[in-house]
């Protein structure tokens, strides 16, 4: 029988260290419902969500209740919207708009905060269909609620889409303005990917891929202050500490990997992965930067920061794996800037900046994430952001993941606040110098020599 | 035993006579059999660990849970209710 300091340990886990279930995201194939009455169309995206999701929450509540560990969200991902409105398209086409609205009022419907999944796949080139979704970004992030959108750029097998990066500089541009009078809250909803997952349970990138089940479960454990609170009380050395951080990372995958099944099979579909994210929120000590800190670094980005990364992240995997067969996902650790108080608080005392952001990127499973800027800050110059992002997943064989913010009005050294999750953070200041002649050049980077593994 | 008909019980409080009465009387009422029972008091606070099966019992669990509650209202105690399953999920290799 189980121990009670077993017991008490879950317990506290969860009391005092903000253990949970970040996410219960059930992904749905909507390829079928494609029609070439766009109004048709729309309508059966709207009907399948809801007839597939309806039962999520209450299963959700049921599994939380049970277990006793907390299932702070309930997510649909779909497949690519990009990938079905094609028999739809006329000229000028604003059908992905109307897809959206349809999503955005069964999200509404079946109770969901976020669904994911208005994406396109463009790392190799742009259809007629995936270019008209890109087009409509900005439109039908601005008029919904819950719609998150997600568009891979770039991947390790294809290389940089350039003329895809150039476009969505300006994509993230135009939704910063259409949504100005909430800081550009539109940009929160919006993630550039190279080697986006097919199975990310994580909103904005979520999105039910290509190769999956018609419908199934995955699952995102989530649990900062857990491991805060182990490398708090660890003294010894880097080799035990990524030991103490393996085991607790152990213990947080086997409870995400029951309560995904548990709802699965309430739902009675497939259970498809477990991300072992480490995903910070506001809450005081619910942060990635502050483990970094208690590693023994004064402020979040002062040299040693890429290296404490590089630990927590692979000992968090090397954890997990052990606990479950069905690892996918992102599954790493999140650097966000605004949703993570600590890393927020490197930004205002200057410890954090954007480079050193962008080189932790290479060793964790996201990149520039929630990052406010310039509302100024030209759309050439985020493109090469994205760039470079993309550059680092497609060179080291990783996700890499863009969710710049060009916070209208506000310049560097300002704040700006998205509320709740999204948390609030200083602007971040760019680089002075231009790229505008390097994201205006176009084409394809090749894929890296290593992309030929046959 | 089924490990999932098994469901473990914690309550901590300020320590008076008529905790555990309470509590074994509605496990009691439910027809759940305690499998095990331990508890200390250390300077006032009241700890309890119990383990009861419900296999011969009709009761779903949240109403369970609900009952319980209500005991720890009553007696002024923190009471949780879980599935034994998520501790040795976490717990055991």
């Amino acid at each position: 029988m189980i121990s009670s300091e077993e017991i008490f340990e879950t317990i506290d886990m969860v009391a005092i260290e903000n253990l949970d279930i970040r996410t219960v995201t059930l992904g749905i194939n909507i390829a079928g419902c494609s029609s070439s009455n766009p109004k048709k169309l729309a309508e059966n995206v709207e009907e399948k969500i809801i007839e597939k999701g309806e039962r999520l929450s209450e299963a959700a509540d049921r599994i939380e209740s049970r277990y006793g560990i907390p299932i702070v969200n309930r997510r649909i991902s779909v497949s690519p919207v990009g990938e079905m409105i094609a028999p739809a398209l006329k000229n000028d086409d604003e059908v992905g708009v109307e897809v959206a609205l349809a999503m955005d009022n069964a999200a509404k419907e079946i109770g969901v905060d976020f669904i994911g999944g208005y994406s396109a796949l463009v790392d190799r080139g742009m259809t007629k269909a995936s270019n008209c979704l890109l087009n409509t970004i900005p439109k039908a992030l601005s008029q919904t609620e819950r719609v998150c959108s997600s568009v891979e750029v770039a991947s390790t097998r294809s290389g940089i889409n350039m003329d895809a990066v150039k476009k969505s500089g300006e994509i993230v541009k135009e939704t910063a303005e259409k949504t100005s009078e909430d800081g550009g809250l539109g940009c929160a909803k919006l993630g550039f990917f190279a080697n986006a997952p097919p199975d990310n349970p994580f909103m904005p990138g979520a999105m039910h891929g290509p190769g999956n089940e018609e419908s199934s479960i995955s699952v995102a454990i989530s649990g900062p202050g857990v491991v805060r609170s182990v490398v708090e009380t660890t003294d010894g050395d880097f080799s035990e500490l990524s030991e103490a951080i393996k085991k607790t990372s152990f213990k947080m995958t086997r409870a995400g990997e029951l309560v995904g099944r548990k709802v699965a099979e309430q739902l009675d579909v497939k259970f498809n992965i477990v991300d072992l994210s480490l995903a910070p929120t506001p809450a005081e000590g619910d942060s990635v930067a502050m483990i970094l800190e208690k590693m023994g670094i004064e402020g979040c980005g002062a040299p040693g920061s890429t290296a404490a990364l590089a630990l927590l992240t692979d000992a968090v995997k090397k954890g997990g794996m052990m606990a479950t067969p069905n690892v996918g996902g992102l599954s790493g650790s999140f650097i966000p800037v605004t949703e993570d108080s600590r890393m927020a608080r490197a930004v205002e005392q200057g410890s954090m900046n954007i480079e050193k952001l962008e080189a932790m990127s290479s060793v964790c499973s996201v990149g520039l994430d929630m990052v406010p800027i310039p509302g100024d800050t030209s759309p050439e110059t985020i493109s090469a952001i994205i760039a470079d992002e993309c550059a680092i997943g497609m060179m080291n064989n990783k996700t890499t993941g863009i969710r710049l913010i060009p916070v209208p009005g506000k310049k560097s050294g300002d704040t700006v606040s998205f509320g709740g999750l999204l948390g609030e953070s200083t602007i971040m200041s760019v680089s002075k110098y231009k790229s505008t002649k390097f994201s205006q050049r176009g084409g394809r980077i090749p894929a890296p020599i290593h992309s030929l593994k046959n | 035993m089924n490990e999932e008909d098994v469901v473990v019980i914690t309550v901590e409080g300020s320590d008076h006579p008529g905790i555990v009465a309470g509590i074994t009387q509605a496990l009691a009422d439910v027809d759940a059999n305690i499998l095990d029972i331990s508890q200390t008091v250390v300077r006032e606070v009241f700890t309890m660990l119990l383990f009861a099966d419900l296999k011969n019992s009709d009761i779903e669990f949240n109403e369970l849970k609900e009952r319980l509650n209500q005991v720890g209202d009553e007696q002024g105690v923190r009471i949780t209710v879980q599935s034994e399953e998520i501790f040795t999920q976490m717990h055991r290799v």
